[in-house]
């Protein structure tokens, strides 16, 4: 499977067709049915955000987290009465979707901003796949290209799984067929080697802290 | 106490850029525990401690796990040894606090749901760390930052550290300053404290537990449960290695 079909794979295959008997085990709150559910969608979720992220930054930008908001989305989407209510004959994903775009407005306007509907509207027809344009360019973009096409087999991998995919430790371990030890060396490997290609290639941090503000929601 | 500056790549900020705008596999993993513990604290524990033992099944197997629990009994009896004070079920330090097996490093929260306490304050909101690869690893000199989940809770923070490698377990306040309460306002998202602790002498080598908490009051320098437990909107606890 590409990257682009593991991506939008729900608007195939929603998960509770996918998996018969998945869905009585959800709402029992059964923590691998649970733990199941947010790795198929987390990815989803976490591009839709992106969209309306991207969609407010053009005119605003904004402190909001990603991270937290999308933490919140799957929060309240896994409450035992949203589970118990859900029907399984709908798909999911749209579902988190709506969720998203109320946590998101309801963030919005707890940071006491001006909610534009024709912006959050319109993010809903952009894709997935437009979603993961790249967010960096020039020097950033140059410098981490360099980085990634230089990497050695094995980090290229777990470069694969968890930052492409974004694939869970666990499923990155099977699919590479590595202990999660060797998972976590070769992340910190990745991690340090792109900040020495950084800090070589004369890029300061505040440039980051400018072009990511939007996601990383730290002060 | 000063105030913070990151002087390197942060962690989020290198995982920001390899993901290219997505969060990272990792973040997915942190925000995959914070999800089910919130959820199981909804639900009287029973989510997280179904999903905890299977983990451990899957991760580590039966004896690793034997192990783990006998660790914990010694755990819990030196400090309830060490600290005379505590009473079970009133504190954090009694007896509600377990081992987390998260990647980071906070790895002792209080468990009150675990204990069919469903009203106890909700974690994973506060956390300290100081700009290292390993944020919970601090040296001497280093600035330790205080950083707040403040879309989910709001109010006054407050923190002080307790040695765990040392015979003395005499607190080290952080928060309240000796002059003021610091309130952290609502809708923000995670937002660092403008003031930074220096790793200084007064911290010796070895691990330290910061407890950290949101109250709806200012809390003078007391414990934050014991002393204003209804008050109490948020409680984590951290542990923070400080190292030469």
């Amino acid at each position: 499977m590409d990257e682009r079909a593991e991506r939008t794979k729900d608007v195939e295959m929603p998960i509770f067709r996918e998996h018969p008997g998945l869905i009585e085990r959800f709402r029992e709150g059964n923590p691998q049915a649970v733990e199941q559910v947010y790795r198929y969608y987390v990815r989803q979720v976490d591009a839709y955000l992106c969209t309306l992220f991207r969609a407010l930054d053009d005119r605003h930008g904004t402190r909001l987290n990603r991270a937290d908001l999308l933490q919140e989305v799957f929060v309240r989407s896994f409450q035992s009465a949203a589970r118990v209510a859900f029907d399984p004959s709908r798909p999911y994903g749209p579902y988190l979707r709506a969720i998203a775009r109320n946590c998101f407005i309801d963030a919005l306007r707890a940071e006491r901003r001006e909610v534009l509907r024709a912006d959050i509207d319109s993010s809903d027809n952009v894709d997935d796949q437009a979603a993961a344009e790249p967010f960096v360019d020039g020097t950033l973009r140059a410098i981490l290209t360099s980085y990634l096409g230089g990497l050695p087999a094995p980090l290229r991998g777990v470069y694969h799984q968890r930052y492409v995919l974004g694939r869970t430790q666990d499923a990155a371990c099977a699919a590479l067929g590595i202990s999660r030890r060797t998972l976590r060396t070769n992340e910190e490997h990745l991690k340090r080697g792109l900040r020495k290609a950084l800090i070589a290639g004369g890029v300061t941090t505040n440039d980051v802290v400018m072009l990511a503000n939007s996601s990383l929601g730290a002060e | 106490m000063k105030r913070h500056h990151p002087r390197t790549w942060s962690d989020g900020e290198i995982q920001h850029l390899l993901s290219n705008g997505y969060l990272s596999g990792q973040q997915y993993d942190e925000i995959e525990a914070r999800v089910l513990q919130r959820v199981a604290r909804a639900e009287g524990g029973r989510l997280r401690e179904v999903h905890s033992l299977g983990r451990w099944a899957r991760v580590a197997g039966a004896p690793l796990a034997a192990c783990s629990i006998v660790g914990l009994i010694w755990f819990l009896q030196t400090r309830e040894s060490a600290n005379p004070a505590s009473v079970r079920g009133q504190t954090i330090e009694a007896g509600t606090a377990g081992v987390h097996t998260a990647p980071s490093r906070r790895a002792v929260v209080p468990k009150g749901d675990a204990a069919g306490d469903v009203h106890a304050p909700p974690s994973g909101i506060l956390d300290v760390g100081c700009s290292n690869d390993d944020p919970h690893v601090c040296h001497f000199g280093d600035t330790l930052y205080v950083s707040v989940n403040s879309a989910i809770v709001a109010g006054y923070v407050g923190a002080y550290a307790e040695p765990l490698d040392s015979h003395t377990k005499e607190r080290i306040w952080y928060l309240p300053l000796d002059d003021r309460a610091v309130n952290v306002p609502g809708g923000a998202g995670t937002v660092v404290l403008p003031y930074g602790v220096r790793i200084s002498p007064v911290h010796a080598r070895g691990r330290y537990r910061v407890t950290l908490w949101l109250s709806r009051e200012p809390i003078q320098r007391r414990d934050p449960v014991a002393s204003r437990g209804k008050d109490v909107l948020a409680l984590d606890a951290v542990i923070v290695e400080v190292r030469p």
